[in-house]
């Protein structure tokens, strides 16, 4: 699926005037919530992997050392996790034994924003960017992920905005050709999202069960074409 | 600077909107990923639920919850303005449901603080209290002293009383001030409780049939409680000797509600008390009783009826004229002893539940006199009646390495017992695992017993006028418990993580699921309730 989605996307950006940048890149978004580390991943952030570009806007690096760009990120998420329920389950230790539950956070969060740069050297280009995001998530609950019949398959979608501020670097030590460079970002940042309510499908009524909380720290790196 | 074609995108774009949406119907349920692996003591859901006219209520341990689940499959969180509850039990008109539980306070007034993981561990209070909820609304509250742990009815479902009960779990905390002699009056239309100090450790609470009295026991004293005021009108004292302890086993009310009769643990006296003109008689037994049971004839309600007592060590039972006298009229001899009774309107069925070897189980007719002997396969665990009283089922414990030959498959195996009120007769079955609930129903077909069993994800429908000829219904999952509804269907249970209760219609077989109600337990918020207002 993330392939689909990053060639889907890939599609859609590379004919725009102005691409400076196409990368892929493996990053964090920072969870503190109990809800997350206790039900869907025994980690403090949302590991992704997604796509990057950009556009430059002006002059290009050769002509100045400045440069400012929009960067465009997604950034696809699959986290689950096997909770096991514990020993007060009610019905007797036999079942409590084994009664188990399957989770699952499937995201994409989309991103746009400036990014102001600074040509250092030939290679060597710090920077900072700010983004805004919309992110999409489901997440499914399934008793049994080997029965498809079983009544307790729960699949629920959530949409919230987010933002994310963030320092980086960008090294461009490979030259392809005439202009084009490879080229590998790395960049810290801090990111906030906007609670992402979840609301159950229940019987025709909704029901809010719940939300997940993101922020904190973000990490991002990745490896790409700069042009 | 012009950049670089990009060929692949041409190719790529008529494909693009279909991909995506492509992606937005992928199934949700399908490439879990690699996972991490969590655990949780506490359970999503508690499936020891109340049935109530306005649903079921099930509590959600994980998230301190409370929801009530409708059988077309919906539910909704009820609000209880924070308390987490730890025990629901419905009132006896199915109208009302009381949840115990305790809710967070923080006694830091640090704005800062919201929520109870921000809260010093010393500054953490957790706060009992009783609600009250009406058609999934918390319509009162009564705070409750945190060793409350059990709760009865008046008969008309206007009064509860809460008191400690030893039997149901031991004081493990103390929080503030305990009195052991206290119980808590409520009436659920105002939930304003009185509390009142009966005696120590109280035990069992009767009340008279208009509900206009409790009668409360506990260690060494009887005391009677006016419903109206709360307040002690009467006290029974059951030893004269402060250094002698004695604890109430077992109490009936006669059918007048003028005498209380009180067994005694350990003892061999049966005390009368007199409520009408308080005063108490002692009746001296041939042994401790095991059950009292009141027998009053049906069709006449001036019939004072006699009083049934049986005896663990005793192969008979005896009778006690409910009249001013209440003398003990000659023993019926049995073959084996027994401890239990059952009230049928013009007979009792008396049975052994004590786990030892013995098979008898006996009918007496009170007009008639009559004793029925019925002998089953196996020790009797479990008995009732049918409505009608024409049939009575029981469950049939295992004793392995009993007999021999066909005989030692049965001993080894649960059982269920048919027993016929019209001809006499008894049927023991073999059922292939432990019944976790029986329940039976009469309608114009006849009378059949519904049985679920451990582990085994069927539902048996048993004939009783032909007990081999069982019907099997397919369940979604292996059960856990089986109840009756206000209108007359029943509620199963079942192994499940998540949530699944079936709802079963009698009448044509039809078996609606309501599941996924534990959902809420997986998200918990910890946020302190009435912030502010702890102190008001």
């Amino acid at each position: 699926m993330t392939s689909i989605l990053g060639i889907a996307l890939l599609s859609a950006f590379a004919h725009a005037g102005g691409l400076s940048e196409i990368s892929v890149q493996m990053g964090r978004f920072g969870a503190p919530d109990d809800n997350w580390s206790s039900t869907f991943s025994d980690s403090s952030g949302v590991p992704g992997q997604g796509l990057r570009v950009a556009w430059r806007l002006g002059d290009g690096p050769d002509a100045n050392p400045r440069g400012l760009e929009i960067v465009a990120d997604w950034d696809h998420e699959v986290r689950g996790a096997q909770l096991d329920i514990g020993s007060d389950a009610g019905w007797g230790d036999d079942y409590a034994d084994t009664s188990v539950l399957y989770t699952k956070f499937v995201g994409n969060r989309f991103a746009l924003g400036p990014r102001l740069s600074y040509r250092v050297g030939d290679w060597f280009v710090p920077y900072a960017t700010a983004q805004l995001a919309a992110w999409q998530s489901r997440i499914a609950i399934d008793e049994d992920i080997e029965d498809d019949e079983n009544p307790n398959q729960v699949a629920i979608g959530s949409l919230t905005g987010a933002g994310v501020v963030a320092v980086g670097f960008d090294v461009r030590p490979i030259t392809i050709g005439e202009r084009a460079r490879v080229g590998s970002h790395l960049e810290l940042g801090y990111g906030y999202a906007l609670p992402m309510r979840y609301t159950a499908d229940n019987g025709g009524k909704g029901l809010d069960i719940g939300s997940l909380d993101f922020r904190g720290l973000t990490v991002n790196w990745g490896v790409g074409i700069r042009l | 600077m012009t950049p670089i074609p990009f060929h692949a995108g041409d190719a790529m774009r008529p494909l693009t909107p279909s991909l995506l949406l492509l992606l937005t119907a992928c199934d949700p349920f399908a490439n879990w990923p690699d996972t991490d692996h969590l655990s949780t003591d506490r359970a999503l859901w508690d499936d020891d639920v109340v049935a109530a006219a306005d649903g079921m209520y099930v509590m959600l341990p994980r998230a301190g919850e409370l929801v009530r689940v409708q059988d077309d499959g919906s539910y909704e969180v009820v609000d209880l303005d924070g308390l987490q509850p730890s025990r629901i039990e419905p009132d006896p008109t199915g109208q009302r449901v009381v949840v115990f539980g305790t809710w967070p306070s923080c006694d830091d007034d640090d704005p800062k603080i919201r929520h109870v993981s921000e809260c010093p561990y010393d500054e953490l209070q957790w706060n009992p209290e009783l609600a009250i909820v009406e058609d999934g609304k918390r319509i009162g509250a009564a705070e409750m002293p945190s060793h409350m742990n059990d709760i009865v009815f008046s008969p008309d479902g206007r009064v509860a009383v809460a008191f400690h009960n030893e039997d149901k779990g031991a004081i493990t905390e103390t929080q503030g001030i305990v009195d052991l002699t206290q119980v808590i009056f409520i009436p659920l239309d105002t939930g304003e409780a009185t509390s009142v100090s009966i005696g120590f450790n109280p035990s069992d609470i009767l009340f008279t049939d208009d509900g206009s009295a409790a009668v409360v026991m506990s260690r060494s004293q009887v005391v009677v409680v006016d419903l109206d005021t709360f307040t002690k009108t009467t006290a029974y004292p059951l030893t004269l000797d402060p250094d002698q302890s004695v604890e109430p086993a077992d109490a009936v009310l006669t059918p007048d509600g003028d005498y209380a009769l009180v067994a005694i643990e350990g003892a061999s006296e049966l005390y009368v008390l007199d409520l009408a003109n308080p005063s108490i008689t002692i009746e001296t037994l041939e042994s401790p009783p095991a059950d009292l049971a009141v027998y009053q004839d049906p069709n006449d309600d001036s019939d004072p009826g006699v009083t049934l007592v049986v005896y663990s060590d005793r192969a008979s039972f005896d009778m006690l004229a409910n009249d001013n006298a209440f003398n003990l009229e000659d023993s019926i001899e049995l073959d084996d002893p027994v401890t239990r009774i059952l009230e049928g309107d013009d007979f009792a069925l008396l049975y052994n539940d004590s786990g030892r070897s013995l098979y008898d189980v006996y009918r007496y007719d009170f007009a008639a006199g009559d004793l029925v002997e019925y002998v089953v396969d196996n020790p009797v665990e479990s008995m009732q009646l049918s409505e009608s009283g024409e049939w009575a089922v029981g469950v049939l414990t295992p004793e392995p390495g009993a007999g021999t030959g066909i005989d030692s498959y049965q001993d080894a195996n649960w059982g269920l017992a048919v027993l016929d009120m019209s001809s006499d007769e008894a049927i023991s079955l073999v059922v292939e695992a432990e019944p976790v609930g029986v329940e039976l129903v009469e309608n114009e077909d006849g009378a059949f017993a519904l049985v679920l069993m451990d582990g085994v994800d069927q539902l048996y429908t048993v004939n009783l006028a032909q007990p081999g000829a069982a019907t099997a219904l397919d369940l979604p999952a292996p059960p856990t418990g089986i109840g009756t509804l206000p209108d007359g269907r029943f509620y199963i249970t079942h192994q499940s993580s998540l949530g699944l209760i079936s709802f079963l219609d009698p009448a044509t077989g039809d078996l609606t699921e309501a599941s996924g109600f534990a959902t809420p337990s997986l998200f918990t918020d910890d946020t302190l309730p009435r912030r502010g207002e702890e102190n008001q």
